[in-house]
This record gives C-alpha cells, structure tokens and sequence, in this order.
C-alpha cells in the first residue's frame, strides 16, 4: 500500500516566532459589520461607548443625561442625545478538516490546514478576537471555542498540534453533517474559516447551505496536495487499483494519457462547481495547493482576498 | 461446403474455446495504490465510457474478436471443401490450349487467362507428395505423384515436366502466352501417351489428364486417343457446352483470303475472301478493303444466325453461315491488301486478314537444248510468254550471273533483250558451272556432289516404269506416271538432303534439291527415250515445274501470305540477319540464299527495314481457320482411353479452402490488434 502520508512530528512547531511577528501586523477583515459580544478593536453597527462621534439623535424619556449635548441644547434649546460608535470583537471560526483524505500528499495537506490555521487563530488572538477551533469529519469531531487575547496562543497551538486524521474504517467525510452541526453551535455572527479538500461525496452546496447567509462571513479555503492536481507526480501510471483513503471504495484503472486528461478536466470541473457553489451562498472561495508556501498563501493570498488585512 | 476432418476441429474446439473464455475472465493484476478519494476517477472513467461509442459491446468486442480468430482457425483445421473443377490426382497432366480461339472476350479478360486460372487453382489443389523427385522419362511415367504442364496450339509444348514443385508448375502456367495458332490435341496425346502406364493395377495410380480448352481441338486428322490415362475436360468460354454465366459466342470471322492475277492480264487482280457468321443471331457488317492503307472498296453484308451445333458435330465442323465476296481490281505493282470488317465481336484475330500482292509478272524460260520439240510444246502449253533457246555451246560462253540478272548476249534471239530468265531447262546437257536460276534438268544433273545421275547398267530392265512417286509435291501434283515407259533411264545417286520426287525399278529417278537458295530439279531420263510427251501429265509437270520455280510461292496465288503456325522461308542473297518487326519481332539469319522464319504466332503485318524484294518485305500473317473462329464451347470432347471411346466431361471435385480462412483469421487478428491498441490508449 502506497500512502503519501508525510505528516510530521506533532511536535514540530506550526509558526516560527519570525513568523509570528509578521502575522501581528495583520488583522482578521470581514466583509460584513458583525455584531460581536464583547468590547473589542472592532467597530460595529451598534452605537456605543467608543470616543468617535456618530450622530445625534433626539431625547426621549429613558435615555441616559450624560449623553445630552448641553451645548446644543443651549442654543436650540432642545435636548439631543450624542451617539458614539460601538468597538466590539469580532468572532473567527477556523474550522478544520481532518478526513483522512487530508492526511495526503507532500506537501501533508492536513500539515499545511493546520499551518494556516494557526496563523489565522494567532492573528485573531492577537487583535482580541474570539477565536474558535473546530474539527470535523463525519460531523464537528473537536472544538476549541471561547479563546480572546494573546493568553489562549498556547493552547491553540497545542490544539492544533494535537490534531490527528480521524481513524477508523467506517469514518468518512460528511461536509453536510458538519456543517450543520457547527451551524448549531457557532451561533455568534462572525468570520467561518473552512480549509478542506472538499473530496465529499455528498452534496458540497447543501453543506454550503447551513454557513450561508448574513450571520457569517464565510471563506473556503481547498487544499489540494500537487498529487491531486497531476496524478503523473504522485506515479499514478499504468493498470491500478486505486482505493479510496477514507472509505477504502475501490477505482480500477488503466492509467492512459486520456484518462489523466479526462481526470483533470473533472478536477477543474469540481473546483469550478464548489466555486459557483460558495458565490451562490454568499462565501468566498479560494483554492491553494499545497507546493505554495503557506506563509505566502497567509501574508500574500489571503491579504489579497481580503481576508487578512 | 464439406469438411475433411471436422472431428480434429470438433476436439479442438473443445479444448480451445472454453480455455479462451476462462483466460479472457482472469482479470488483470493491478497494483495496489491509496489516493484521497476516488470521486473524481470514478467520474473519470464513467465519462470515458459514456463518450465511447458502443461501450456496451466494447466489453465484449475483444472476446468476441478472439473467438472469431479461434473459429477462423479450427474451419481451418476441419479442412472445409468446395465443390470444383478440379481434384488431387496421384500423376496429373495438366493440358493448357492456348490457341487462337482461346483469346475469345466472353470470358473476362480472355479464355486463356480463365483457363490459367482454373490451371493454377488445379495446381493448388494438387496432393502431391513432397519429397518424390520430379521424373519425366519416356518410359516409366515417372515416380509417384507429381505433375506436367503442357501446353497446346499448332504444336504441343512440354512447359514443366513432371515435377512435385507448385511454385515450377505456377510459372510455367503463367509463362504460357497466347497466340493465334490452329489448336491441335493430337500432338499433345501423343507427346502425353509415354506417361500413361497402363499396365498398372492401381487405379490410383492412374494418370489423370486434364484438358482446359475450349474444345475447338482438332486431332491432326486421326483420331483422338490416350491409352491408360484418365481424361478430364474442363470447358472455357461460352456456348452450350461452355462456363455458367459466360457470353453467348458472338463472333464473324474471315476464314479465307487469296488473291490472282488474270492469266491474260495480270494487271488485273481478283480477291476473294470467306466470311462466316459464329454468332447466336443475326450480323450486319461492312467488309472493307484497303490497298496500301487506302480503302479501296466497302461491302455491307449480312449472315444469318449460326445454327445450333450438336454433339455429332465433334470434330468441329463449321456450322456457321458463310457468305463469299470477291473483289477485282487493277494493280500491276506490289501492295499490301488488307480486308476487315467492323463487326465488333469477341475474336479479334480473325476480323483483319492481309497479304503482300506481288507484282505482275511474266516467266522467262530458257531451254539449253540441241532441239527438242516435245519439249518446247510442253513448255509452251505450260503458259510460258517468253521462252529462249540455246544450245549448250552457247549457254556456256554466258556470264551465270547475267543470265539471271540480265545483260547475257541476246544475239540472234528474237524477242528478247536479255533480261534474266527465272527457269532454266536443260535438256541432255549438264552444264559445267552451277546455275544461278532454278533449274530443270532431264538426262542431266547440275555439278553438285548431293546429286549426280548414273546411266543405266546393262543388266538393269531397258524399259522401266514409275514405281513410285510424290503425289503431294507441288511439282507432280495432278500428274500420273502410272503409264508412262522410260527406255533406259539411268537412275540418281543423292544425298539425304535431297528430296526423291520419283523412284523407278532401279532407284530414284526424279529428285529436288536446294543448293545456295537455288532449287534444281533432275530428271535422270531422257523424255524423247520415253512415252511421257504424249501423255497428259507430261505438260502438267512442266508446268508445275514452271510456276513452281519461277514463282515459288507466287505459283497458286498472286500475294504472299502466311498462316499462323506456318513456317516462312524468305529468299535473301546476302547474309546476316534478317528482323521482321510486327506483333512479334522475328530475328533470323540468312544462310544458302534464304532466310527461314520460325512459326508465325501471332496474325498481323510483319515488315523489314532490311533490303528484301517485294513482296517479301510486308508479310501479312492471317489465322484463316474456320475451327479457330468458331468459338462456341465445345462440350464434350472425343478422345478414346483404355477400353473404346469415352467421352471426357467436366467432372466436379472438391477443393480444399483452408487458406481463407487462415487468411481470414489473420485479418480479424489484426482488427483484435488495433481495437486492443486504441483500447490502451483511450
């Protein structure tokens, strides 16, 4: 049995402090104004206790003195109320894959997730963010949720480290049910990080479904190992039986030249369909393999979708 | 369709058939790889599918495919049978006509390449034992198996002897090349009967013969048998007896053509031809006649149907309806005379006939003699215009070659101003130098050592009679001796290249011979010491004689022409070679003043560059032969063999076909191949 299965030391360290460093200059963006939870570095929709002015609005009974504008009312005499805007934190979902179909390729396409992750969850922490961790397979497998501040950095990289590929012979992916699942769960608006192959057999757009809509700001991140993308790279060649990583389904082929033709034109196709599913929800859709260094997809690629700022 | 060992495929089949269908079901060994997920080749392989026409029957193509090269093969191995014309024989002769007739349109391309044909599928189908060596003596018949080409037209031709090698016997089929000979079995029989042995037992071991013609053979005048040999006829071309779904004969042929010079006038020339209708129905027809190219003369004619032959008719007859046209006239000079006609038929060969018309002339005879008035008369009776005496004294003091040249002393000749005589008579004087000029000599010889004439001796009879003689020679054609007395004739001493015309009670007494392209005839009797001038025949001979050395072959007709298979001697004083160019080229070399060409195979106009006197320089070659044009299929041919007369008939054998389907194996393998190739490379 042949495996690409190269992950490494768990120990291994996910983010060089070099790195680090160059990760507190980002922030996490969303596209939408999210209403948070907590006091945080963000501006939000509600108007609120921050030094910056917002409007004025007039008095009604009820509304707190010390918001009067005294010096309006002694020129108009009467009473308006100042409104500041409201700074609160903002929610950050990293949810993680861990299918065995992850634990594939070289790059590891599970190594590379958690690399993204980490510097996601270390640039979340570090702007006083709430930084949650999921994981799923079947269904939402480990979760990490409620971290805020720098304190929590630790421990969500010994989550991270800690990840391993969901083992067992009957346990395949299920997107649908994850995704539901973790719709259950994250019911604070915020930004839902999704790094995943997306090599589901169910349907992509009804798991797509329950992270929709304008309570999350959704990315999709897939991750396809180089392997994936030319199979001639991974030596796929000749009469194979190609079995199934995560649910042992056996493919029987004659590798030929128009076979890896007819499978790289339905890659594309996939893609191409999880794409249009994610603008059909109103999630943003990015693609990396796993040869492109992953400080550059963090500090070049996602900066330029707008994710990181 | 038969099969000759269908148990052998049967097993084979059993064994073959289920192995190939159990091998086909083992599947492939593959190796053993894990990947992320299988959707997408799943996908992959599906779309490969549907986009693939018949995908359905792909799956199976190759094993159907299989079992289509194993079926092929084990027909091959049950050795399926046709029924044909053909069978093996042990000793088998195989008997090709290849004469005129055979170059007959109603078998596509012609008769002798469908007789080649049936020859070499023959040939295929021979069981002849490898191994026995090939053997072709006179005496034995030769050892087991084998076989012997012969082919057959105005003569027979042993074209491979018997030998055990297809590939020889193939050749020597297809090196057989047509022509347009007269076709005659008989010399074939004859050169075929050594081989029979028919002292045999074994009727496996007979010979078997088998003759492709189209049955217009004739037996050369006796009848046709074959002793101890099996015939087998195989019919080519049309007609009642011929091929299933060849044309009906159509064909208008020429089979006579002469031409003469009035006896009087010879400027006038009368040309008379035979045209005889072959066909099924009625034909309309132009004959035109050409001088020299130009049309001189065109005649429509009409025959009508050829009645339906019958089996008595064999030997063939001519049972063709024939019409006679004849032509007259005014050439005095040499020409070519050419008459054709523009029925297109299926022979060719017989729809132009030609020949060289000399010019007109009149003979010059010289007659050395003291004086003899029997034979002045005789000559004169004979239709000679200028005949010249002088006695031997004279004759002597001439230059030989003026005399046949011209320019000898004409002085005190009336009449005459010395052009070259074409015969000279000696009477009683033989002269001291060999003439030049045909001549006749009587009591007298030339001075050549073939021939030389012994007086009669004392104890021999005085008075003789003829005995025997050449009726068929042209000199004593319609002459009888039976009556004629000859006072002490002497008799001829000759040499074996001499032809003895007349043989008396003390040897030979009238012989010919050729010396230098100069024909003497000599009389060893002196015809005033005979009854012979008071007879008939005394001037029938001479002018037989006349004509014959004065105009050779000019003697019967005014024109020169030849009939295939005839053998042309062309008079020529200087040496060399001579090359006649035409359908064929013809080399041949000139010795003793003539020059011989081999038998004509071909019609057509044979011409020279070389310096030949009229009308030897175009020689017209016709086939003039009512057999040859007859060209409806004789269907049974009589040729007797062991015990009376049996009739060879086509005779249905099988024949293997095995090949095909080995052919045929080979052809679906190669489909399997490149199905199999475009398969790996989907």
């Amino acid at each position: 049995m042949t495996a690409l299965n190269t992950q490494p030391d768990a120990r291994e360290s996910l983010l060089s402090p070099a790195f680090m460093h160059r990760l507190e200059r980002l922030d996490v963006m969303s596209r939408k104004m999210l209403r948070g939870k907590l006091q945080g570095e963000r501006r939000s929709k509600k108007k609120g206790q921050s030094v910056e002015f917002a409007d004025y609005r007039s008095y009604v009974v009820g509304d707190d003195l010390r918001h009067i504008d005294w010096n309006l009312y002694a020129r108009l005499d009467k009473l308006f109320l100042r409104l500041f805007m409201e700074e609160e934190d903002l929610s950050v979902s990293i949810v993680l894959d861990i299918t065995k179909s992850m634990d594939f390729g070289e790059p590891n396409k599970l190594l590379y997730a958690k690399r993204v992750a980490a510097a996601l969850g270390y640039i979340g922490l570090s702007h006083y963010n709430r930084v949650n961790l999921y994981t799923f397979a079947d269904s939402v497998a480990d979760m990490a949720q409620g971290m805020r501040g720098r304190r929590p950095i630790p421990r969500m990289l010994n989550f991270l480290q800690d990840l391993e590929p969901v083992a067992g012979e009957n346990v395949s992916g299920n997107l649908a049910a994850a995704c539901k699942r973790l719709s259950m769960i994250q019911r604070q608006p915020g930004v839902i990080i999704l790094l995943s192959d997306f090599f589901d057999k169910g349907d992509v757009a009804e798991a797509l479904r329950y992270l929709g809509g304008e309570k999350h700001d959704v990315y999709a991140i897939q991750l396809l190992a180089p392997q994936e993308v030319d199979p001639a790279k991974g030596n796929i060649l000749g009469d194979l039986r190609l079995r199934d990583i995560e649910d042992g389904d056996i493919a029987e082929v004659s590798v030929s030249p128009a076979l890896l033709r007819r499978y790289k034109t339905n890659l594309q196709a996939y893609c191409q369909h999880v794409r249009e599913q994610c603008l059909k929800r109103g999630v943003a859709y990015m693609i990396s393999e796993t040869d492109v260094p992953f400080e550059t997809l963090v500090l070049k690629y996602l900066r330029q979708r707008g994710l990181l700022g | 369709m038969g099969f000759l060992s269908p148990i052998t495929a049967l097993i084979a089949a059993g064994i073959t058939i289920p192995l190939l269908v159990a091998l086909y079901f083992l599947k492939l060994r593959r190796r053993q790889m894990m990947i992320s997920s299988t959707l997408l080749w799943k996908k992959a392989i599906q779309d490969l599918q549907v986009n693939s026409p018949f995908q359905r029957l792909r799956k199976s193509l190759l094993l159907l495919l299989q079992l289509l090269i194993l079926g092929a093969l084990l027909f091959a191995m049950a050795r399926p049978t046709l029924e044909t014309i053909a069978s093996p024989g042990q000793r088998v002769v195989i008997v090709i006509d290849h004469s005129g007739s055979m170059n007959a349109t109603d078998v596509s391309p012609t008769r002798l390449d469908e007789a080649k044909k049936a020859a070499l599928e023959l040939i295929d189908n021979l069981d002849i034992g490898s191994g026995a060596g090939a053997s072709g003596g006179a005496s034995g018949g030769g050892g087991k198996g084998g076989a012997m080409v012969v082919s057959i037209a105005q003569s027979a031709r042993v074209r491979q002897s018997f030998t055990n090698d297809p590939a020889l016997l193939r050749d020597a089929v297809r090196g057989i090349d047509p022509t347009d000979q007269l076709s005659r079995l008989g010399p074939a029989l004859n050169l075929i009967e050594p081989f029979a042995d028919n002292s045999s037992a074994d009727e496996s071991d007979a010979l078997v013969v088998y003759i492709i013609s189209d049955g217009r053979v004739l037996g050369g005048g006796q009848p046709m048998s074959l002793a101890g040999a099996e015939l087998r006829y195989i019919p080519i071309g049309g007609g009642p007896g011929g091929m299933a779904g060849a044309a009906d004969p159509d064909n208008l042929g020429i089979v006579s053509f002469s031409a003469r010079r009035d006896f009087d006038k010879p400027e006038i020339v009368q040309v008379f031809a035979r045209v005889v209708n072959f066909s099924t129905h009625t034909v309309k027809a132009n004959l035109t006649l050409t001088l020299d190219g130009r049309v001189t003369r065109v005649q429509p004619i009409s025959l009508k149907a050829a009645p339906p032959r019958t089996d008595s008719d064999t030997p063939p007859t001519n049972a063709g309806h024939e019409t006679s046209v004849q032509f007259d006239f005014v050439l005095p000079g040499s020409a070519l005379v050419e008459l054709s006609h523009d029925y297109g038929d299926q022979l060719t060969s017989d729809d132009a006939v030609r020949l060289t018309l000399a010019p007109a002339r009149r003979l010059r005879v010289l007659l050395v003699t003291r004086g003899n008035a029997f034979l002045i008369k005789g000559i004169q009776s004979a239709g000679v215009r200028q005949l010249a005496f002088m006695a031997p004294e004279k004759f002597e003091k001439q230059d030989p070659l003026s005399l046949k040249r011209g320019g000898w002393d004409a002085a005190g000749a009336s009449g005459l101003a010395g052009e070259g005589f074409d015969v000279i008579i000696f009477d009683g004087y033989s002269p001291k130098s060999t003439p030049k000029v045909d001549s006749l000599y009587f009591a007298s010889a030339p001075p050549i050592d073939d021939i030389q004439r012994v007086t009669s001796r004392e104890d021999e009879p005085a008075s003789q009679r003829v005995l025997t003689w050449e009726r068929d020679h042209p000199l004593l054609r319609y002459v009888v001796l039976d009556d004629v007395i000859l006072s002490e004739p002497g008799r001829l001493v000759v040499s074996p290249q001499a032809t003895v015309l007349a043989t008396g009670q003390s040897g030979p007494i009238m012989a010919e011979i050729v010396q230098d392209g100069v024909r003497h005839v000599v009389a060893s009797f002196d015809v005033l010491q005979s009854n012979w001038p008071i007879k008939i025949s005394f001037p029938v001979f001479l002018g037989n004689t006349v004509q014959t050395l004065g105009l050779g072959g000019l003697a019967d007709d005014a024109g020169i022409a030849y009939r295939t298979g005839e053998i042309a001697s062309i008079p020529a004083d200087t040496g060399g070679t001579l090359t006649y160019t035409g359908p064929t080229t013809l080399n041949v070399r000139r010795t003793q003043g003539a020059a011989i060409l081999p038998p004509f195979t071909r019609v057509g106009l044979y011409t020279t560059d070389a310096a030949v006197d009229p009308p030897f320089d175009r020689l017209g070659v016709n086939l003039l032969s009512p057999d040859e044009s007859d060209i409806r299929t004789a269907d049974i041919l009589n040729v007797s063999t062991v015990a009376g007369s049996t009739t060879a008939k086509t005779s249905a054998i099988r024949r293997e076909v095995w090949r095909w389907f080995i052919w045929g194996a080979l052809a679906v393998m190669l489909i399997e191949w490149l199905v199999y190739t475009r398969r790996m490379h989907l």
